[in-house]
């Protein structure tokens, strides 16, 4: 039984059965090709698609349901079969026919025009294709000129690309520099492609087997011969043939998948005598056209039990690599995943010090959705292409893909200018001291924080800021450091410290920080939490208390925090860097004295 | 040496000459042409009537028109142009002569077989 389908041909509506349909176009693809080398040939092409349209339509007419393979060989036999018509209408036919060159010429019998320069061998000229492309033509052009496949071409160009895109550059150059040409497609190069015909696979060995002309199973070996390899080689002890087959094996694999991705399936007759590099005339075209024909009218196919074991293993390594490939996918799609809820937790703690890190209100947002767009397109190309190859759909809007990828580069531009805008707030450093005037002590200095009146604690777990009930955020940025005194006396320097944009900035910053300090004859106590005086921004702003005792004096830590004896470093130079600086690291409760060679050791 | 070649080669000088005449009788579309050529013993292949019109036509020696028609698609009618009669004149001279000349060497030959 076979299935009827309606085309349309010459604009009307044609019932026809499958097996007519195929050789209805091979005959139409015949004509089309072989009038289409000569001026006014599609008008040619046109007229007869007309003419045979107006004959199936008086069959229909007079019994016919639809349009079985029997009327399209009478009809057939009205318009002439390819080789009458060559007979009949080409005059080089004939001259060839008699100087016993067909078989050898190269330009095909193509009535009057073959003298296109492109295939004869001194004129050939190296042009942009326009008939074969996908971006500009170059690597089609390159491969007609070369007398390759453009698929190898297009491969050699996509491997350069890995030395520092250098192909890409070449490519561009070529655009730019070559004329463009239309290359008739009837002036055929061999062709790889797939070949479904015998197929195990992909139908991949068997198209590189009609392509270079050896048996599919040499092929085939070749791509199995590295895991045959790397057991035999293991067993007779050859460890580095056995490790070169361990390399080679999931090369060939991945080989074959990409091959099988990108080369198309040869369907027609001519792909299929593209592949096998036959001359595309007449005798081969009507030669082929029947065994295709009777091949079609008998299809069970047979599989013999080598067969089938081979099937069994080739299947059986493909499953293996796409497990892996499949598992990596997935590990990186939960990677994304995992970046994204972390965003969304890093979000909730970050958030609260958006007022502190981003001089705009608009930056934290815009940071946020752009950071969580980078993470999520991704994953949405990822899930996208899985949906894809599991339902082997028709095209999809690629409009979505282009908007989503330009949503990605968009939103990792935006992350970056506003991560490099807050960085480049802390470019400069400034840095001052000022002298404190202080009364002298009369016995043991005694350093010891102020006590506090603010309640509230530090925001979550940073213990370093905190918010004060009187609004705002107070910042644990004030530290202790006792050196040793140049003379006799006590001394007090407050160095201001802060980064900024520009010194400028980062001066005023310096400035603004609310400095005070209590004394109670022998006790000097330090504010342990600072506002900020007025700046919004934190930008590494520090203060740092220097108490200089005199050499052979004694003085004592009292119950200070961690936080005296730290010093926050903010740095941006090659890259970015938030340090800790420690100072002599004090333990509260503990007396120290200065030595006469200006050492600090602590006195039990 | 390809008898099928040597008698293809014979046929196409004169289709176009038969083609021309045809046309030269009354407006025609193609299938006609070929019916009217069968009828009168000489095959000829749409697939090379088709192919032969147009050339003729990019030649100016024809024209045509669209007309439409009761059972398919519209069909083109031909006629022929000025040009196109000067031309057949000529293959119609060259032809007397040659079936003439023809002739007279078959008969005179015809004795001696």
């Amino acid at each position: 039984m076979n299935k009827v389908i309606n085309i349309s041909l010459a604009g009307r509506l044609l019932p026809i059965d499958e097996e007519a349909y195929s050789q209805l176009t091979n005959y139409l693809n015949w004509l089309k090709q072989y009038f289409g080398k000569e001026k006014g040939g599609m008008e040619i092409y046109s007229d007869m698609e007309d003419r045979i349209a107006e004959l199936f339509h008086d069959k229909l007419k007079k019994d016919n349901i639809s349009i079985s393979a029997n009327d399209v060989q009478s009809v057939i036999k009205i318009m002439g079969s390819p080789e009458q018509i060559v007979m009949e209408t080409s005059d080089e036919y004939i001259m060839a026919e008699e100087a016993g060159t067909t078989a050898q010429q190269q330009t095909g019998n193509g009535p009057a025009e073959a003298i296109t320069n492109l295939t004869s061998p001194s004129g050939k000229r190296f042009v942009r294709n326009t008939n074969d492309k996908l971006l500009g033509g170059v690597c089609s052009g390159a491969a007609s000129y070369l007398n390759l496949d453009v698929t190898v071409v297009r491969i050699v160009f996509l491997l350069f690309t890995l030395f520092y895109g250098s192909s890409i550059l070449l490519y561009l150059l070529l655009w730019i520099a070559l004329p463009q040409y239309a290359i008739p497609t009837t002036q055929l190069k061999r062709r790889l492609y797939r070949d479904l015909d015998g197929k195990l696979l992909g139908g991949v060995c068997k198209g590189l087997s009609s392509y270079v002309n050896v048996s599919v199973n040499w092929v085939r070996l070749f791509f199995v011969f590295p895991l045959m390899g790397i057991i035999f080689f293991n067993i007779i002890n050859e460890d580095d043939l056995a490790s070169f087959c361990a390399a080679m094996f999931p090369t060939l694999i991945i080989l074959y998948i990409v091959l099988w991705a990108i080369l198309p399936k040869a369907s027609t007759l001519t792909e299929k005598m593209e592949l096998r590099g036959e001359k595309i005339d007449v005798q081969n075209l009507s030669a082929a056209l029947k065994t295709e024909n009777s091949n079609t009218a008998v299809k069970p196919r047979q599989d013999n039990i080598a067969t089938i074991l081979l099937k069994i293993i080739a299947y059986g390594i493909l499953f293996f690599v796409l497990g892996i490939f499949a598992i990596v996918l997935l590990s990186i799609l939960a990677g994304l995943l995992g970046l994204l809820f972390g965003f969304s937790t890093a979000g909730a703690v970050v958030m609260p010090f958006a007022d502190i890190i981003f001089e705009q209100s608009w930056q934290p947002v815009v940071l946020y959705i752009s950071a969580t767009l980078a993470v999520l397109i991704p994953i949405i190309f990822i899930v996208r292409w899985l949906v894809h190859i599991a339902r082997k759909p028709q095209r999809t809007n690629k409009w979505v893909g282009y908007s989503l990828g330009i949503g990605f580069l968009v939103s990792v531009f935006m992350m970056f200018y506003i991560i490099t805008d807050v960085l480049s707030d802390i470019k400069r450093e400034y840095s001052v001291t000022e002298s404190i005037p202080m009364a002298q002590p009369t016995d043991t200095l005694l350093i010891e924080p102020m006590t506090d009146s603010v309640v509230t604690g530090g925001l979550g777990q940073f213990s370093f800021v905190r918010e004060t009930v009187k609004g705002g955020y107070e910042f644990e940025v004030m530290s202790v450091n006792v050196v040793a005194s140049p003379d006799s006396m006590y001394h007090l320097n407050l160095i201001r410290k802060s980064n900024g944009r520009d010194i400028r900035t980062a001066q005023r910053y310096a400035a603004a920080l609310p400095f005070t300090f209590r004394q109670d004859s022998n006790t000097v106590r330090f504010p342990r939490y600072l506002s900020l005086g007025g700046t919004k921004v934190f930008r590494g702003q520090l203060l740092t208390a220097e108490i200089q005792v005199p050499k052979g004096k004694a003085f004592r830590m009292g119950a200070i925090p961690k936080s005296f004896s730290q010093q926050w470093h903010l740095k941006t130079g090659g890259g970015y860097t938030i340090n800790i600086k420690q100072h002599p690291r004090w333990s509260p409760n503990t007396v120290y004295k200065v030595e006469e060679n200006g050492s600090i050791v602590s006195v039990p | 040496m390809n008898v099928d070649n040597t008698q293809s080669q014979m046929r196409k000088g004169v289709l176009e000459f038969c083609i021309l005449s045809i046309i030269r009788n009354g407006e025609v579309y193609p299938s006609e042409i070929s019916d009217k050529m069968k009828l009168a013993g000489l095959n000829i292949l749409e697939g090379t009537l088709y192919p032969l019109l147009t050339r003729l036509k990019n030649a100016s020696l024809l024209n045509y028109r669209w007309e439409e028609s009761l059972s398919g698609p519209p069909r083109k009618y031909f006629s022929l142009t000025d040009e196109g009669e000067v031309f057949y004149q000529e293959l119609a001279t060259t032809w007397n002569q040659l079936s003439t000349a023809v002739n007279n060497i078959i008969n005179a030959n015809e004795p001696e077989l």
